[in-house]
Formats: C-alpha cells, sequence, structure tokens
C-alpha cells in the first residue's frame, strides 16, 4: 500500500508543478490562479477527511475498553480497611488508637501553627473524648485558672463539630499574656483526663477489636487487596489508560526492549514462570519498604540491648506525675477562692505553671517509658516485622525519629502513612520470617531464593540505588505478559498516542 | 481514493498520508491567502 502514498507524492508534485507554471501576469491570470489552487484545495480536504475519518475510527477502536466498576468498590474497600487495621496493633495503646497522640503532638507543637489549628485540635481532642463516651465539661479542665477559663469559653463556643474561631480569637489573645503557657496546660490537662479515663478508652478500643476480629477483618482486607491486585493485572482500560496519560512510556515496550528487560533478570529466555516473576516483584517491593524503614528497626534493635532496664520504669514516673497533679489541684482551689487578683493570685499562677511545665516533661519521660515497657515485651528474639509494629504504635516515638530538621507535621504523617502501608502490605513474607538475632543478609536471602528458579539477580541490583529499575524492569515484564494476554498490542498503542493530537 | 482504499493502508501509512495531504493542503491555503492579499 505504500504504492498510494507514493502516488500521492507524485500527484501533488505534478499539481505544484502544473500551478508553477500558471501565468500570474495580470489580474485575470491571478484569478484563473486562485481559482485553480481553490479547486485542488477542495479535492484534497475531500481525500483528508477520509483519511481523518479512519484515524478516528481506529484511534476510538483500539483504545476501546471500560474501567471495571468493581475496582473502584475493591479500592474503596481497602481504604476503609486501612483505616481499621492498625487498631488491630497489640503494641498500640487506645491513646495512640483514638488518634490523640497524634493530636495532642500537634497541638504540643503550637508554636508551628496558627490560632485556628490550635482550636481545631482542641475540638478533635474534645470529640475523641466523646466517641469513647466521655463528656468534658468545665470542671474538666482544672489544671490551671486561665486553661479553665479559656476551655469554659471554648466549650461554649462548640457548635456541632465546629468552632466559633472568631469569638475565642479576641479571647485567646487577652489571655495568652497573662498565662504564655495556656496551650501546654491545655495539653498536659487531655493528658491527665486520658489517664484518669483510661480504662473507659481502653474498653472502647478492647469492644472495636473484638469487632474487627469477630468479622475477620483482616484476612477481608488481605482478600480485597489481593482480589484488586489480581483485577488490575488483568484490566485492559488501566494498562491502556496508564499509556495514554503517560504513566507508562510505551516506547519500553518494543520486541527489542521487553527482550532486553528479560535479560536483565533471567539466565536464561526459557522457563520463566509468570507466578515467580509476580512472586519476584512483591519480594522486590518488600525490600525497597525495608531498606526505607531500616532505621526504626535499627534504633529498636538498639534499645533492645538494655531491655531488662526497662522493667517497671514507667511506674514511678506515673506515681511522681499523680503527686505534682494533687499538688496543682490544691493550688487551683486556693486561686479560685481569692477574689481580688492580687499579688497573691500571681504568685499562686506562677507556682501552678512551674509545676505544670514539670508534669509536662514527666509525661514526655512517661511515654518514653512505657514505650521501653513495650521494648522489653518484645522477647528475646522477635521478627523484623514485630520490631516494627512496635515502632509503628507509638506517635511520640516515630515523629522524633522520622521527623527531619525542615520537616513539618504533615510531611511526617505522609511518611507514617507509607510506614503503615508497608506493615499492612499483604505480601510480606521476608521480615515476618527474619528475626533480630538472624546473621542472615537479606540480600543473599532473595537472591538464593529467585536464582534457583531460573532468575539472574545480582547483589548489585538489590543496592538501595538501583533496587527501583529492577522493580520497574519486574513490573515492564508483567504488565507486557498481560498485554500479551489481553490482546494490547504495542503497534496499535502507539497508533493511538500518535493519533491523538489529530483526532482530538 | 474512497473508503475501502483508506482502509486497506495500515496505520502507519495511515498517518504518513494524512501527514502528506494535510501538510500540502497547508501550502495551498497559503498560497491563495498570498495571493488574495496581493490582488487586494
Amino acid at each position: 500500500m505504500i504504492i498510494m502514498i507514493d502516488e500521492y507524492k507524485e500527484k501533488i508534485k505534478i499539481e505544484l508543478d502544473n500551478l508553477a507554471t500558471m501565468p500570474k501576469g495580470n489580474a485575470k491570470n491571478i484569478r484563473v490562479y486562485r481559482e485553480k489552487l481553490s479547486s485542488i484545495k477542495n479535492t484534497y480536504e475531500q481525500d483528508l477527511k477520509l483519511v481523518y475519518e479512519e484515524i478516528k475510527r481506529r484511534n476510538i477502536k483500539y483504545k476501546e475498553s471500560t474501567l471495571n466498576k468493581e475496582l473502584d468498590v475493591l479500592n474503596n474497600s481497602i481504604i476503609e480497611f486501612k483505616e481499621m487495621i492498625p487498631l488491630l496493633n497489640t503494641f498500640s495503646s487506645s491513646y495512640t488508637k483514638s488518634g490523640l497522640a497524634m493530636v495532642l503532638y500537634d497541638l504540643s507543637h503550637f508554636y508551628t501553627v496558627k490560632l485556628d489549628e490550635v482550636n481545631t485540635d482542641i475540638l478533635k481532642a474534645i470529640l475523641i473524648f466523646k466517641k469513647v463516651g466521655i463528656n468534658l465539661d468545665e470542671k474538666s479542665f482544672n489544671y490551671s485558672y486561665y486553661a479553665n477559663i479559656y476551655m469554659n469559653k471554648f466549650l461554649s463556643s462548640i457548635n456541632g463539630n465546629t468552632v466559633d474561631n472568631d469569638k475565642l480569637k479576641v479571647f485567646f489573645e487577652d489571655i495568652y499574656w497573662k498565662c504564655p503557657d495556656l496551650i501546654t496546660s491545655i495539653v498536659v490537662n487531655f493528658k491527665y483526663l486520658y489517664f484518669a479515663n483510661k480504662r473507659k478508652f481502653d474498653d472502647y478500643y478492647a469492644n472495636l477489636i473484638t469487632y474487627l476480629h469477630d468479622n475477620n477483618i483482616f484476612n477481608k482486607y488481605i482478600d480485597t487487596y489481593v482480589n484488586r491486585d489480581n483485577l488490575l493485572s488483568r484490566d485492559s482500560y488501566t494498562i491502556i489508560n496508564n499509556f495514554l496519560t503517560g504513566k507508562e512510556d510505551i516506547n519500553g515496550y518494543s520486541s527489542d526492549k521487553i527482550n532486553s528487560e528479560y535479560k536483565k533478570i533471567f539466565s536464561s529466555s526459557t522457563g520463566n514462570n509468570e507466578e515467580d516473576i509476580v512472586k519476584l516483584l512483591y519480594t522486590l517491593t518488600e525490600y525497597k519498604y525495608y531498606l526505607k524503614f531500616k532505621y526504626i528497626i535499627e534504633d529498636i534493635k538498639n534499645l533492645h540491648i538494655d531491655r531488662v532496664k526497662y522493667k517497671n520504669g514507667a511506674v514511678k514516673v506515673k506515681k511522681e506525675i499523680t503527686k505534682l497533679e494533687r499538688k496543682i489541684f490544691k493550688l487551683s482551689r486556693s486561686i479560685y477562692r481569692i477574689k481580688d487578683k492580687n499579688s497573691k493570685f500571681d504568685k499562686l499562677n506562677g507556682e501552678v505553671n512551674n509545676i505544670i511545665l514539670k508534669i509536662r516533661n514527666l509525661y514526655i519521660e512517661y511515654d518514653n517509658k512505657l514505650f521501653l515497657e513495650d521494648v522489653l515485651k518484645l522477647g528475646d528474639n522477635p521478627t523484623l516485622y514485630d520490631m516494627l509494629l512496635l515502632g509503628s504504635a507509638n506517635y511520640d516515638y516515630l515523629v522524633n525519629l522520622l521527623k527531619d530538621e525542615d520537616m513539618d507535621i504533615d510531611l511526617v504523617n505522609k511518611k507514617i502513612d507509607e510506614l503503615y502501608d508497608f506493615i499492612y502490605y499483604p505480601y510480606i513474607n521476608i521480615i515476618n520470617n527474619m528475626w533480630l538475632k538472624d546473621e542472615r543478609d537479606i540480600k543473599h536471602v532473595i537472591m538464593d531464593r529467585y536464582n534457583l528458579f531460573g532468575f539472574d539477580i545480582s547483589e548489585d541490583e538489590l543496592e538501595e540505588g538501583n533496587i527501583d529499575n529492577l522493580i520497574k524492569t519486574t513490573k515492564t515484564i508483567l504488565v507486557y505478559n498481560s498485554m500479551k494476554k489481553l490482546g494490547i498490542e504495542y503497534d496499535k498503542i502507539k497508533f493511538v498516542i500518535s493519533t491523538n493530537d489529530i483526532v482530538k | 481514493m474512497n473508503n475501502e482504499k483508506c482502509q486497506e493502508l495500515n496505520d502507519e501509512e495511515l498517518i504518513l498520508l494524512y501527514k502528506e495531504l494535510d501538510s500540502f493542503i497547508k501550502n495551498i491555503s497559503e498560497e491563495i491567502e498570498k495571493v488574495s492579499d496581493n490582488n487586494d
């Protein structure tokens, strides 16, 4: 058919030659010349229209596929499950599970956020208490005189699940100058309230966990995740769309490129089992995550060395906190009895503030000791997975470990989400089978396992800087295999991409 | 040119022919504009 193109080229050449020889010396000649041009234009436009229609027809036909609606359903279920799954972490306390740890961490770093955000966090904390059946009122905030005044105003400004920030703003500014440690007082007061109501929190989450176990939520999550992945691998719409949106580059799927990708991971071109390639992808993904969060395991490993020293460490600190809290409540009662805000009033408030700062530090120490007691609970030789599970269960520990100097809280939370993605990755198979005292190198474990099955994976390819390339190669081969099974042709996708500009 | 002939072309040829015709028509259109401007 290339003859047809040549014929057109020849025809066009003749038209151009004829046009070039036409006289254009006077108005009449020019008119004739213009008429000739218009006639040629009309003729060729009709041909172009035919070609355009054919291109359009093929463009539509080649990319024809419909989104499998079940994928959306599965994706939404996974999001819902992911909200519940961390509740099953046995190392996680009701303080973390309720989200109070995160909110109070945010609040105690209030100097980095705006007043509106401070109020949002306070409201969140109040709603967390409400969720577990505790309605906080003005009597709940009796840590300091000013915290009590602010919280009374705050509670009266709540309307449903919102708070009137404008009303609180002027009030806050007025109090803030009299008590610069106002937010600290409120945070520590919330901590006190949590421990005073710990049993209710624990019971609420214990019931929730029973519900999750009874309904087999974890297994349902795994099944949904695996189903989603299976469906994705045979979903024409997703594969085609990834090429059309540029998420995948079709040029990497030519026969030559695919052959070279195969050579990168296989020692021979025969006997490559699809299932093994899928397993390799899971292993590489797990290993990549492992490298990313290895420092948590290393940190806990170091803490684990002195584990015997951590026994009963928290109780002593808690006793000290309770003693100081009693002192505070006594001083607060005296403050309320003072009618005129004289020098005694200021002196007592100053005393209260100093104690609050001490309690704040003691609560930090207490959290830390509780975490170390959990390290002790890991036993002598925990799996690497258990160590990560423990690390993920304590918000303050995690934030302090993950945080870089310039990192804001949103970035830290993003990193924590990624850690959760890892912990709840359904194909984990290495870190749950390796122990703290394991001498084996994960790289060698992977190489030994896969090279036995005809793969050719080198130590160098498993280095942190190269692992993404190896994952990309594996994914490309799997997508290519799916394309073959689904009848998605390289040339046709190339055609669609090349003609999208024409038919748009 | 007709529909059938068009359908006989493979994908690559179809794009080539489109480009050839499109470019030719653009040149002719430019020439028509030029001639019209001069005549005005």
